[in-house]
């Protein structure tokens, strides 16, 4: 009986106009990618330092994005599940032996206006990637560590370590002047 | 002044090139991706309304990024060899021999033994032999029908039967009678093809191989893989032959039997269940999966249906000493109709009696049924319920030559990893405990538990001959105590990034080749690996 009412929806659904959906689907993809397409984007740089790889990184995410039905708690459980997705297909790409083989152009310092910026950014993106990603997220996206924790993986102790030797590593690149 | 915000200030200025968005959404389109939660609506979101309500029967809201894309099987067209175990115990009713031959699906020889009604069945003929098939038989696969008799005298299938059989024309046996349960037997399972909500022709009523579906060029529809009879499945490694021109996609699990969702296209055409242990209960009807399939705008007849040549085997059932074969009525896709029907054959029977794990698997010169340039193999080994630390090796046997390389490796269902250390720096992951090989140097690897996934990094050392084959690196394992005696316990092994010297990809041309851990009699002597042979290069 059940069996036959599935049967039934799944049926709806295979009948349903392949035009309408696309549009729905079109609305629905639009929404998502604008919504969260700029920390995707910045936050796949951090790890790969340059434009191309950090907008097929996107491109990634946000096909994964789509295809995923995970049923999301709040926007703050979607963003989270879209960061840590994030981190994992920039580290994918970090593992790959072809990005073993390149060397990424930094692409980062056409950004900078001021000596300072481009001595901060170049300091940050100095950084081992897991200080890095840390810095990004606490300080440019806001997470409380437990939250950093979450994305990445780690326990909130070890985010709390990584935070601090991270500023320690800061200051001791851009001296005594650097403050967060 | 140097502050953090200055960093932020550079990073507010990256700005994603506009036209990517138009991309992701064209590429979305191309992959036919639906947006879960509103395209889906009036299908998956009540279905999963209706799980939750734990009414059941349900689809798992659950694709990888790997399942969304469009499947198509070239690497179906190079099948080689099948190596089809076929094991009876006394006081067992049948046995089967299945043989196929290389790269070419019309020329698959199957020859079956039935000892309930002695007849002979090759390709899609039939014969009486008048004979009876000892009880006790162990058939070990072979490369052709005539050595496949060889190993079983006493059924007096000779080549000259078997030619025979092939020439005479008698009433086959109907396919319902293959799927019905045999006097003093377990019903035979049935796994079966067919297009969901949509009109197609019955194999069992056409005695046919597979079921018939007419699709319009070009068409989208869903098939759904059912069964009936199961006994409660443990582990299934489905491989299907797909013709190439047939694209799939949006493989949808079934939460009758994955509650976590391990149903996954693996590579071009495998699917693996590894099933929930409270899911493992008989059902007489289920569904298992649903997979989108795109027919091709040229007119002609495809094909979706089992590959016979895996022989990790379809199923497990629970226990090995109760029979488990099984029937798969696979889809014939019939593009631009003229009403006609495909030529008659047999669907695929598996007939085998799982009373002790396949002979096959300790023999690597017969588990060569997957070629690439580069080739891994992972040995087969025995171990009791509850063993620790069970070394499995991994050998590279094949190697036209890699600089370094990305291999994955699903768990079983039984076993975890022996965890060595944590190693930082790499979320959620810990370090398996792995013994280096002979050929490389130091193995990276990395446990995600979540995915129940082993990542192995590894590149050829500077100055060694990138060429060589031999022992690649050892994992280690924890058997649970929950697996039973006769269980085979395979793991997934699949190359997930392998490059050359020139930092080229060169994955396609990677192939892996599955063992095992069997699991035996906690009475016994316990022997791992050492015991039993190593293909030595």
């Amino acid at each position: 009986m059940v069996r036959a009412f599935l049967y039934q929806l799944m049926k709806l659904r295979a009948i349903l106009g392949k035009e309408v959906r696309d549009f729905v689907d079109t609305l629905e993809m639009e929404r998502i990618y604008d919504k969260y397409h700029d920390s995707v984007y910045r936050l796949a740089f951090t790890y790969c330092k340059n434009r191309a790889d950090a907008e097929d990184i996107t491109s990634e995410v946000f096909l994964k994005r789509f295809a995923c039905r995970k049923v999301f708690e709040n926007e703050r459980h979607e963003t989270g599940w879209i960061m840590r997705v994030t981190i994992n297909q920039a580290k994918d790409l970090l593992r790959s032996f072809r990005y073993r083989f390149t060397v990424p152009l930094e692409e980062a310092a056409l950004c900078c206006e001021t000596p300072e910026e481009h001595d901060v950014y170049h300091a940050v993106m100095e950084l081992p990637a897991k200080y890095r990603s840390v810095i990004h997220l606490f300080y440019y996206e806001g997470y409380s560590t437990a939250e950093i924790a979450s994305i990445t993986g780690r326990s909130e102790t070890a985010v709390r370590t990584q935070l601090y030797r991270a500023r320690g590593l800061l200051k001791e690149a851009l001296g005594e002047e650097f403050e967060i | 002044m140097k502050g953090i915000q200055q960093y932020c200030s550079v990073v507010d200025r990256l700005k994603q090139d506009p036209s990517c968005k138009q991309e992701v959404l064209a590429r979305a389109s191309r992959k036919k991706i639906s947006v879960s939660r509103r395209g889906m609506i009036t299908g998956t979101a009540v279905a999963a309304v209706l799980l939750a309500l734990n009414i059941g029967g349900g689809y798992m809201l659950h694709r990888s990024a790997e399942e969304s894309g469009t499947v198509t099987s070239e690497a179906s067209e190079e099948l080689v060899t099948a190596v089809v175990t076929a094991t009876t115990a006394p006081g067992t009713d049948v046995t089967a021999v299945v043989t196929k031959a290389v790269t070419d699906h019309s020329a698959v020889t199957k020859t079956v033994t039935d000892r309930q009604t002695n007849t002979v069945t090759t390709g899609n003929q039939t014969v009486q032999t008048g004979t009876t098939v000892p009880a006790a038989t162990t058939a070990r696969p072979e490369t052709t029908a005539a050595s496949a008799t060889e190993t079983t005298p006493r059924t007096t299938l000779t080549t000259a039967a078997v030619t025979e059989a092939q020439t005479t024309t008698v009433p086959k046996k109907t396919n319902a009678e293959a799927a019905a349960p045999e006097a003093g037997t377990a019903q035979r399972a049935v796994f079966d093809l067919h297009p969901l909500s949509r009109d197609y022709r019955k194999a069992e009523e056409l005695g046919l191989a597979n079921n018939v579906y007419y699709a319009e060029p070009g068409e989208s529809f869903m098939m759904e893989l059912g069964v009936r009879n199961d006994p409660g499945i443990t582990n299934m490694d489905l491989r299907l032959t797909v013709s190439p021109e047939l694209g799939l996609t949006d493989l949808w699990t079934s939460l009758e039997y994955s509650e976590y969702g391990k149903l996954q296209h693996l590579g071009t055409s495998l699917y693996y269940v590894n099933t929930n242990p409270e899911k493992q209960e008989a059902k007489a009807i289920a569904s298992v999966a649903i997979i989108t399939v795109t027919a091709p705008e040229t007119p002609g007849r495809y094909t979706i249906k089992p590959d016979p040549s895996y022989s990790n085997g379809m199923y497990l059932d629970p226990d090995w000493g109760s029979p488990a074969g099984y029937v798969f009525y696979g889809l014939d896709i019939i593009v631009g109709a003229d009403g006609t029907l495909p030529a008659a054959a047999e669907p695929f029977t598996d007939q085998t009696e799982r009373t002790a794990p396949p002979e096959n698997l300790t023999d690597p010169e017969r588990t060569k049924y997957h070629f690439g340039d580069i080739q891994f193999r992972y040995e087969t080994v025995e171990a009791q319920p509850g063993a620790k630390n069970v070394p499995v090796r991994f050998y590279l046997e094949e190697n036209t030559g890699f600089a370094g390389a990305i291999l994955t490796i699903y768990d079983a269902a039984g076993v975890t990893p022996s965890i060595e250390a944590t190693v930082t720096g790499y979320a959620g992951c810990e370090r398996v405990k792995l013994d280096d090989g002979d050929l490389f140097g130091a193995v990276q690897a990395s446990y995600n538990e979540d995915e129940m996934e082993t990542r192995l990094v590894f590149g050829t050392e500077d100055g060694l001959d990138t060429t060589q084959v031999g022992l690649a690196f050892t994992l280690y394992f924890d058997i649970s105590d929950r697996v039973k005696p006769g269980q085979q316990l395979v793991f997934g092994f699949y190359p997930l990034d392998i490059s050359d010297e020139n930092g080229v990809d060169i994955t396609e041309r990677c192939a892996t080749v599955f063992g095992g851990i069997k699991i035996v009699d906690n009475t016994k002597p316990m022997r791992i690996s050492d015991d039993l042979p190593i293909y030595r290069f």
